[in-house]
């Protein structure tokens, strides 16, 4: 095998020197930063790592014979299930509303979509926590109102992390289901209202199966991040003692049970993996929803003696799940503690001052900023390295590179976590501890996405212009630096943008492998200290994520839009919604 | 670059591959373990706990030791200050959580080599384990004559440095003046139905040692987390969050260490604000939970590196520096060192018996889980 894959080498004289050693840097980075932590993770669970050679499944046998693992498997599926069904119905309707009836509020509608997504799903929980807990809004809103109010509520509970996340991620379907929508054959749906049948039947017969792959494919891959989340469940189900399968694997480390940990990750993995590429596999075939756009102004539906219901259910229903966990988070953050009432004397800017004065509060934030720029450069350049390969020469398993690169966008944030203690630990490649851990396995997050990105506009490239190039004797390298680069470029800066916002929002990678001096925002928002704050500065740090994210995302739409003016369609902006 | 390193380069990188896509495994891998030098004659027989040996490489520079410390990252930077002042810069100190300490502790045995010189850790019973295992070396300081004798013991493979104690909390705007609780025993009433918080002992090590301190009180009999359970207690991942929650009046009261309900306080009233919390020191006795400091056994230290150690840890129990951890809310080990501010001087503690918690770390944790999970 070895062999093969240096004779093939060799016999590709055709590619030139810098060509063959841009391959090299670029496979063995690849191998070095996702294959290397994933195959150590793999082979741990086997009982097989590099001090130690007992290969054996009986992690496996002991992770299935202990009932309190297949309870965390069931609560996850039962989650993923639940939550994904609540949030494709949330998007869909939401996207229908938009793109098929005369509904007056569009903008509105679009604004909260935009919001929520800006929102991370454990900020989300923060809020939730704020509002229903004993004590919380809620119930002093209700203990003021009625004498002798007895507030029963399970602030914590499987439900509630249901409820967090399929509004977290109903943005994600709401998205892809306008796209469809968008562009699907409209005449069908005309054709079927001509003939009689009513506006309800048109919607369910035509236009659900038109868009049903769309929704089929969405829905797989939302089931995959609500599976891979972490950091909801572990707020909002671990109180009540309520574990899910990425809260699980946090425990067994914190037990010192590695074997565990990792035979769990493992499982993890493998079920993320699988229905990740069940999406895209769904994805690539679902052609037949966009054979035409339509080019006839379309016929909206009237709203006639729905409207006030439909008025009133949407504009609640984004109230509650965008604007007012928002301004939950924003009273929260503006007074000196949590549990002060919001008045006048109590107000204070003190949190937010506190984030560029308190040492802690400082350096996570300076820390995230470093990490993600760090990271998504590095990323970047490893994914142009992987494009160059796989699209402009045709070298030996450059399809493989691609497909093992873009494997941790199917990876849960946790598993990654525990791959890279297990990979940078050992006494070849220390580097748990130091900064550098928590960036290479950023930097193995982020390749994917900038990949993503980068492909999006290469595959919508004439190859006319580089074959001119090297007729004209530039070399292959050259004329990527010289002509595919530079059209790059809008794509560039936007996949280093969406890696920058998830920097902002990761929970679990930095959550397992930071140490003093290394926190990020996300260490800050999970892990809340006696000498450093409260509540009411993780939620000070949650308004200032989102304000960043808004403003990021403002500036990556603009981006993407100028994209589309020339042709270039950028896809995947949705994948960076993870965490 | 000539053809060789071409060629080496290519095999790394192939090999690399391979292991990635899993084909040709066994080859692959027999080849990574004979390059290094491990004895692998004496495996595992339980997967979870690999008999694992002091090795005998030493990856560090002379002249410098890592130390890991767990607590608040302010103290281990005035500590590092405190040691280097007419040293130089001779520490590389990692300051985690105590959990995060145990963890990179056990993978980096399970990767061959911990990285550390000395550990300053949370509780006993991780050093009991790290013994048990080998991999600590037996150091006796001359700073123990000042110690006071309930803390000595570790028969110098570990030495406890000072102690923190688990206590109750309360938050004095929601419990009334009549029912503040005064023992252990009456968190158990039903009263305390939705009003409690602990820390969940399968997810903190101090919360375990907690535990095993509250069950030595009832002689392990489990009545008071059957009681927990049948309260609705909320189970918290870190300490810290209970002190929090009781603030904010999520829950009335709880149990954590007392030097972060004392820090919180202490803030509060440093921006001027009324804290709500209140401590109880229970009757039947705070436990009191030591942090022990132990040098990590490895025959190839250098020399020099082995005199740092050992200074360390003599200097972490010399007067100067329990002075500096006294400002933190930790109790001295030293019978010259006063209470910190906050700690009344007639507070009655029990220390847990850790040898037997040690032994019967698995039962308990066990028993823990099959009481309170999954309500």
């Amino acid at each position: 095998m070895v062999i093969k894959i240096i004779k093939s080498y060799l016999l590709n004289l055709n590619a030139n020197k810098s060509s063959i050693i841009t391959g090299i840097i670029t496979y063995s980075l690849v191998a070095l930063l996702v294959s290397y932590p994933l195959a150590t993770l793999i082979f741990n669970s086997l009982g097989i790592s590099i001090v130690s050679w007992n290969p054996n499944i009986d992690s496996y046998r002991t992770i299935f014979s202990n009932a309190d693992n297949w309870i965390a498997l069931k609560n996850t599926i039962y989650i993923g299930v639940v939550a994904t069904f609540l949030s494709l119905l949330f998007g869909s309707s939401l996207a229908w509303v938009v793109t098929r009836t005369n509904f007056k509020y569009k903008k509105f509608i679009k604004f909260n979509v935009f919001l929520t997504l800006c929102i991370p799903s454990y900020v989300y929980a923060v809020a939730w926590i704020d509002i229903f807990r004993r004590n919380g809004r809620l119930d002093r809103t209700l203990g003021a109102i009625f004498e002798n109010f007895d507030y029963i509520f399970n602030t914590y509970s499987l439900t509630a992390v249901i409820i967090v996340l399929s509004i977290n991620m109903y943005p994600v379907v709401f998205m892809a289901v306008s796209n469809a929508l968008n562009n699907a054959n409209r005449s069908l749906e005309d054709a079927s209202m001509l003939s009689g049948a009513s506006r309800l039947k048109t919607t369910f017969k035509i236009t659900l199966p038109l868009i049903a792959p769309t929704i089929f494919s969405i829905g797989l891959f939302v089931f995959s991040r609500i599976i891979a989340n972490f950091g909801v469940p572990a707020a909002l189900a671990f109180p009540s003692g309520v574990e899910v399968l990425t809260t699980r694997v946090l425990s067994s480390l914190n037990n010192l049970q590695l074997q565990l940990a990792t035979t769990l990750s493992v499982l993890l993995l493998v079920l993320s993996v699988a229905v990740f590429y069940w999406h895209k596999y769904v994805m690539k075939n679902k052609r037949y929803t966009t054979i035409s756009s339509s080019s006839s102004k379309p016929q909206l539906i009237e709203l006639k003696n729905s409207k006030v219901l439909v008025t009133t259910s949407v504009i609640s229903f984004q109230f509650f799940t965008s604007i007012l966990p928002f301004i939950t988070l924003f009273s929260t953050s503006i007074v000196s503690r949590a549990h002060l009432p919001l008045s006048f004397q109590n107000l204070t800017l003190s949190n937010f001052l506190g984030l560029f004065q308190n040492p802690i509060a400082l350096r996570g934030i300076r820390n995230s900023i470093a990490f993600g720029i760090v990271g998504a450069g590095v990323a970047i350049i490893i994914a142009l390295g992987i494009i160059f390969v796989s699209y402009k020469t045709k070298m030996f398993g450059s399809k493989f590179i691609e497909t093992v690169s873009s494997l941790p966008m199917a990876c849960p944030s946790v598993v990654l976590g525990i791959a890279a203690i297990l990979a940078w630990s050992s006494s070849t490649f220390n580097i748990y501890g130091t900064p550098w851990i928590i960036i290479i396995t950023y930097v193995s997050l982020f390749i994917p996405i900038a990949l993503k990105n980068l492909v999006g506009i290469i595959e919508s490239q004439d190859p006319s212009l580089d074959s001119a190039a090297r007729i004209s004797g530039a070399s292959k390298l050259r004329t990527f630096r010289d002509i595919t680069l530079p059209s790059l470029k809008g794509g560039i800066f936007s996949a280093g943008l969406m890696a920058f916002i998830i920097a902002l929002r990761e929970i679990p990678i930095s959550l397992l492998l930071f140490s003093y001096g290394n926190e990020t925002i996300g260490v800050l928002m999970f892990n809340v200290r006696s000498d450093f704050g409260g509540t009411e500065f993780v939620s000070a740090i949650s308004v200032l994520v989102i304000s960043l994210t808004v403003l990021l995302r403002i500036v990556l739409k603009h981006i993407s839009k100028k994209q589309r003016n020339n042709k270039n369609a950028s896809s995947g902006g949705f994948y960076a919604n993870s965490n | 670059m000539n053809k060789k390193v071409l060629i080496s380069l290519l095999l790394l990188v192939s090999m690399l591959l391979l292991a990635g896509c899993g084909a040709d495994t066994d080859d692959v891998a027999k080849d990574d373990t004979a390059d290094v030098e491990v004895a692998t004659d004496k495996q595992e027989d339980a997967p979870d706990e690999p008999d694992s040996e002091p090795v005998d490489t030493y990856s560090r520079e002379a002249g410098r030791i890592t130390v890991y410390m767990s607590g608040p990252g302010s103290l281990a930077k005035q500590l590092e200050e405190a040691f280097e002042a007419d040293r130089g810069n001779i520490l590389e100190v990692l300051n985690a959580g105590g959990g995060s300490v145990a963890k990179r502790i056990w993978t980096e045995m399970e990767a061959g080599e911990i990285h550390a010189d000395v550990v300053f850790s949370s509780e006993p019973l991780m050093f009991l384990a790290l013994k048990e295992k080998g991999q600590l070396d037996n150091y006796l300081s001359p700073e123990l004559s000042a110690m006071q004798d309930k803390y000595n013991f570790g028969d110098g493979y570990f030495t406890p440095v000072n102690a923190r104690y688990g206590i109750i909390v309360y938050n004095v705007e929601n419990v009334n003046e009549n029912e503040v609780p005064t023992s252990w025993a009456d968190l158990k009433e039903s009263r305390w139905n939705n009003r409690l918080a602990l820390p969940d002992a399968t997810q903190s090590a101090t919360a375990l040692a907690i535990t095993s301190g509250i069950e030595q009180i009832f002689n392990f009999d489990w009545t008071f987390f059957e009681a927990m359970n049948a309260n609705n207690a909320m189970l918290l991942k870190r300490n810290s969050q209970v002190a929090e929650k009781a603030k904010t009046a999520e829950v009335d009261a709880g149990f954590l260490p007392h030097d972060g309900v004392l820090r919180s306080i202490n803030k509060d009233r440093k921006d001027g604000i009324d804290s709500p919390l209140r401590i109880v020191w229970p009757v039947e006795g705070a436990i009191s939970i030591q942090r022990p400091i132990g040098i990590i056994a490895n025959a190839s230290r250098p020399e020099e590196n082995v005199a740092l150690s050992k200074e360390f840890v003599d200097f972490v129990l010399s007067k100067e520096a329990q002075e500096i951890m006294k400002k933190f809310g930790f109790i001295s080990v030293r019978n010259d060192v006063s209470l910190p501010k906050g700690v009344p001087n007639n507070v009655n503690s029990i220390v847990v018996d850790w040898d037997y918690a040690s032994e019967n770390e698995e039962n308990i944790r066990k028993t823990y889980e099959k009481i309170m999970g999954g309500n």
